[in-house]
């Protein structure tokens, strides 16, 4: 089942002289319940194609079609819900609030959108992320590693279809990265979610389902 | 639970700034809450206000309490309700009103009351009086200082809100990314905007609460002060003195609404950047807070003096003209109020430490059996002693006096054994002709023709002294002995004066002062009657006229045919028994008990055996000649006991601040004719002058101590901004100026940078704050206030660059602390720091 479908996608930052364009004509479509990678150089367009997936950034032109609705003609408060129930998003600074403590900064989406977390299930994700003993600490109070697991479990937390990775592994040591990994794969396949990864590391890339190769905007191979 | 306690997590993690911030609100809103109570309370504090209305009809008076404007009539006699109405006190409406039944009508807003008695007159055609104290106080002069009040509450409600304004977007900048993070999980701009709006408006709430009861305690602590400056307010009918800082609702809603009218405006701006905000900015620190172009400048002649720190100073505060100039604004009032306050305060000092010479001592003589007797004395030693003021104060009750000495203002109190003796023929020789002849002619001089009450020169004031006493005039002796004989006496010598009218216009008063009419000497003899016959012989006369009311009338009239004062008064006056009206009666009848006295034998020959000098006089009664005796001689003499031969308390009352007089002297009255000159003045004139300076000094006073307090709130409010402002400029600028250390700046390098800022800054305020005190010095030099007797405030020049200099050294030290208190946010990590967004 298709869980992604980009057509024609473009997008351009800036105005005349100054116009960039991030992404040119991209045509895309992404599986349910598989991993994709995303490789390029920087400025390629990986991140702008990762959030124009998620709703946070809106193509100039084309369609992004996600469970099978065109969230381009989505109103900004229609891609705020969306973003909140569909989409799970992992960054590489993690993102995390610092008021917030790692229990408080998963239940967020929840409470955002005016439900009641389950108790249980949020036990589940931070017991399958290895946070336990940490829930109540600030992110200043964790390691790069932890920090990044509170991410992901702040991204699985509203039971999202989609979870889009933006280098996750980035500020993380070899060791860390791979553990994040292991567990964000982990966490996806047990809940049936789509993953879409940005990465520079190919060997992370490799165990992906797919892997987008991007340049200068423009897929230059699926593999 | 709900996303919006994120907003309180904000505010718990930022406790810091959000307990600065509350702090602020309280003490601005608490000063606003005060200062609008103080001044809705000024035109409030007028209740006690009456109407007078000449009439008592009973229809009128129940169509009055039928009025809704009325609170409530009472009927009475005039001169009754006077005190306690407050009545208009002229000359001719007191004794064309004296003895009149009127209404007294207490409104429910005193200040209609003119409005409303003319209304009256014209609807019922009867004459009504309404107190113009009422507008006294509430004339022009005051209305500047309600007008400062005003002004210095608004700059206050702008300080405020440029205080939240900043701490909220502060907050919004710090937090600018976590909202990017929320938008990105899902939050919409609406619940974006509650977070922020949640933390401005529970910071206000909170602020405002405290400064409700902040502003409860000033108020009462304010209240203590204006009692404590107004001690004998409750012992005065001038109800100026009842003066009170009420608590009131209304002001309450409109300093709060104000605050959160005001809120709602620095949160538009602020959601406006909140929601306007993409979540692909946010997140990735491409945010630019303010959309700003920053303009090149050239600044060779500042790199030259200032070097590179100086220079990037200067281009940075020009980067942001907008911002300078509205700190610039703010310093620049707190130094002129600075200035002002140290110029004004210095002036007032100099000038009670001038005046507390010249006016050193009061003294409230009382005679315990008679509370129509009590005489105040004040002494002007800068005309030579050459006047002393007399003139009837209120009455003061003996919870008064206590109440004084539990207050510390009495230095001394002792009871004094003293009477009045008269003698009109036994030293002719030593008096002044003129005074002689007036004596004579069996005439006593009077203070006032019109009211013939009090005998004045031809009498002698004895007074017996104890011991202790004895060892005080010994200091005062100036030639012979304080250890009289038998038949010794001591005499004061001094000068005695006395009002003569013009017999060609009753109401020209001609003013004379004998000098040295007592040219006596030791061993000249004084022969007296005895007291106790005299006082016998009044007596029965008084009986005997009061027997018969036709016969009090028919002599009264006999005696003062120019007298309008109806039967029916006279008969009134009779029977409230009142003192001076017996001696109106007995007056001319002296000079006989005194010859029948002096023939039956019972009389007294003295040697004066010692002199005092004539500086015991501030406490005498001055057209009365004092001679001292000792006590035991002198009970003998009245035929009184030591309890009840008391007939005067006298208390020395300290003067520890000039603006006693005004608690202390008399009524306040309008000087008649300003234009008097002081070298003829008369006695009433100086009582008047004195008072109405007295009493607007102590008026400045008072205002000056709630402006000393505002500025002390200012100053703290202008830290919390200079605070603010400077963290803020350090949060917006952290990309660059962690872009200057890794370039090798250091981190003194860059706090130099910034402390030149706020140097220029406050540079610039000096000026502009220099300016802005000069209407104080106007105000102080030309219209605050002038002593007619004793010539304008002491005004200390040289206090004016001082005070600028103090001021401005405090706004740096303020800068100083800020930046200390600031610094830890110029510790750069340059990683995450060149990734932040900002200006």
């Amino acid at each position: 089942m298709e869980a992604i479908r980009l057509e024609k996608v473009t997008k351009i930052y800036g105005s005349q002289e100054n116009q960039v364009l991030a992404l040119h004509n991209v045509d895309l479509s992404i599986e349910a319940g598989t991993i994709t990678s995303i490789v390029g150089a920087s400025g390629s367009g990986k991140s702008t194609l990762l959030h124009i997936i998620g709703g946070v950034d809106n193509p100039t032109s084309g369609h992004v079609i996600i469970d099978g609705k065109d969230i381009t003609k989505f109103s900004d408060d229609e891609l705020a819900v969306f973003r909140r129930r569909k989409v799970g998003f992992v960054f590489q600074a993690y993102h995390l609030i610092p008021v917030l403590t790692v229990e408080e900064n998963i239940t967020m989406p929840i409470l955002l959108d005016h439900r009641k977390p389950d108790p249980e299930y949020v036990a589940r994700i931070i017991d399958l992320l290895g946070l336990s003993d940490r829930k109540t600490h600030l992110p200043n109070q964790l390691s790069g590693g932890q920090q990044q697991r509170a991410a992901i479990a702040r991204a699985l937390a509203n039971k999202p279809s989609l979870i889009l990775a933006d280098e996750p592994t980035g500020a993380l040591d070899s060791k860390n990265g791979e553990e994040v990994m292991t567990l964000l794969k982990r966490s996806v396949r047990e809940f049936g979610q789509t993953l879409v990864l940005i990465t520079h590391n190919l060997d992370l890339a490799r165990e992906a389902d797919t892997i987008i190769r991007l340049s200068d905007g423009e897929i230059v191979s699926i593999d | 639970m709900s996303y919006l306690y994120l907003a309180f997590r904000y505010l718990i993690n930022g406790k810091k700034r959000t307990i600065l911030t509350i702090l602020g609100v309280t003490l601005v809103a608490s000063l606003l809450y005060t200062g609008t109570w103080a001044v809705y309370s000024a035109a409030d504090f007028t209740w006690v206000y009456s109407v007078a209305i000449r009439s008592a009809d009973p229809e009128l008076a129940a169509d009055l309490i039928r009025d809704k404007r009325v609170e409530c009539v009472k009927v009475g006699i005039y001169d009754n309700v006077l005190v306690d109405s407050n009545l208009a006190r002229t000359e001719e409406e007191h004794s064309r009103w004296e003895t009149e039944p009127i209404l007294s009508v207490q409104l429910y807003r005193p200040i209609t009351m003119k409005e409303f008695a003319e209304e009256i007159t014209e609807t019922y055609q009867v004459e009504t009086i309404w107190n113009k104290d009422l507008f006294t106080v509430l004339d022009e002069e005051k209305a500047y200082l309600h007008a400062l009040s005003l002004t210095i509450c608004y700059i206050l409600a702008v300080v405020g809100v440029i205080l939240v304004r900043n701490s909220i977007q502060l907050s919004t900048m710090e937090q600018i990314r976590d909202y990017g993070n929320l938008r990105c999980i899902g939050a919409t701009r609406r619940q974006l905007r509650a977070i922020v709006a949640v933390q401005g408006y529970a910071e206000v709430t909170a602020g405002l609460i405290l400064a409700l009861i902040l502003s409860l305690i000033f108020t009462d602590f304010l209240n203590f002060l204006l009692q404590r400056a107004f001690i004998l307010s409750t012992l005065d009918s001038a109800e100026y003195i009842g003066y009170r800082i009420k608590v009131l609702p209304l002001p309450i809603l409109f300093v709060s609404s104000a605050f959160y009218f005001d809120l709602f405006f620095i949160l538009q701006e602020n959601l406006k950047r909140v929601s306007g905000m993409s979540a692909v900015e946010a997140i990735s620190g491409h945010y630019r807070f303010i959309n700003k172009k920053i303009k090149p400048r050239k600044a060779r002649l500042i790199r030259r003096f200032f070097g590179i720190d100086g220079e990037y100073a200067y281009k940075n505060l020009m980067r942001n003209p907008g911002r300078v100039w509205k700190n610039v604004g703010i310093l620049s009032v707190a130094i002129a109020f600075i200035t002002s306050a140290l110029l004004l305060s210095s002036a007032h000092l100099n000038t009670l430490l001038v005046y507390q010479e010249e006016y050193p001592h009061y003294q409230i003589q009382i005679d315990p059996t008679n509370k129509t007797s009590i005489w105040k004395y004040v002494e002007f030693r800068r005309l030579q002693n050459s006047i002393t003021h007399i003139s009837d104060p209120p009455l003061f009750e003996t919870e008064a006096i206590q109440d004084l000495i539990d207050h510390g203002y009495i230095t001394e109190s002792r009871a004094m054994y003293q009477t009045l003796l008269l003698t009109s023929e036994s030293l002719p020789e030593h008096l002044d002709p003129d005074v002689v002849d007036e004596v004579a002619l069996g005439r006593f001089i009077k203070e006032d023709p019109e009211d013939p009450c009090f005998p004045r020169t031809n009498s002698w004031t004895f007074r017996g002294f104890t011991e202790e006493e004895k060892e005080i005039y010994r200091s005062a002796l100036v030639e012979g002995t304080m250890d009289v004989s038998d038949h010794g006496i001591i005499l004061t010598k001094g000068f005695i004066y006395t009002i003569i009218p013009d017999e060609n216009d009753p109401d020209d008063y001609e003013m004379k002062f004998y000098e040295n009419t007592c040219n006596m000497n030791l061993g000249d003899q004084i022969t007296l009657p005895d007291p106790i016959r005299i006082e016998e012989l009044k007596n029965e006369w008084i009986d005997q006229v009061y027997s018969n009311d036709e016969t009090m009338i028919a002599m009264f009239r006999e005696a003062y045919p120019d007298n309008a004062e109806s039967d029916k008064n006279l008969l009134d006056r009779k029977s409230a028994d009142y003192v001076a009206f017996q001696r109106k009666l007995c007056t001319d009848q002296y000079r006989l008990w005194y010859e029948e006295a002096m023939a039956e034998g019972r009389s007294k020959t003295f040697t004066i055996e010692g002199i005092l000098s004539e500086d015991l006089l501030y406490e005498t009664q001055d057209d009365f000649s004092l001679l001292l005796l000792p006590i035991d001689r002198y009970l003998e003499l009245t035929g009184k006991d030591e309890n009840t031969g008391i007939t005067v308390l006298n208390y020395h009352i300290a003067n520890p601040l000039l603006f006693d007089l005004d608690t202390l002297v008399t009524e306040y009255r309008h000087r008649s004719d300003p234009s008097i000159n002081t070298d003829y003045l008369m006695v009433s004139d100086y009582t008047s002058i004195t008072s109405e300076w007295a009493h607007d000094f102590a008026e400045n006073i008072k205002t000056y101590l709630i402006i000393m307090l505002v500025i002390g709130g200012f100053l703290i409010v202008a830290f919390f901004n200079i605070r603010n402002t400077t963290k803020n400029s350090i949060y917006l600028r952290r990309k660059e100026l962690a872009q200057l250390y890794v370039i090798g700046c250091t981190r003194n390098g860059l706090l130099r940078m910034i402390r030149y800022e706020g140097y220029v800054s406050t540079a610039l305020a000096a000026a502009i704050g220099a300016l802005l005190s000069i209407p104080s010095i106007i105000l102080l030099k030309f219209d605050l206030m002038t002593d007619p007797l004793l010539g304008e405030v002491r005004i200390i020049w040289w206090i004016y660059p001082v005070a600028l200099g103090i001021g401005t050294l405090l706004i740096l030290g303020f800068y100083a602390l800020s930046i200390r208190s600031i610094s830890k946010y110029l510790k750069i990590n340059p990683a995450e720091d060149l990734t932040a967004s900002g200006e």
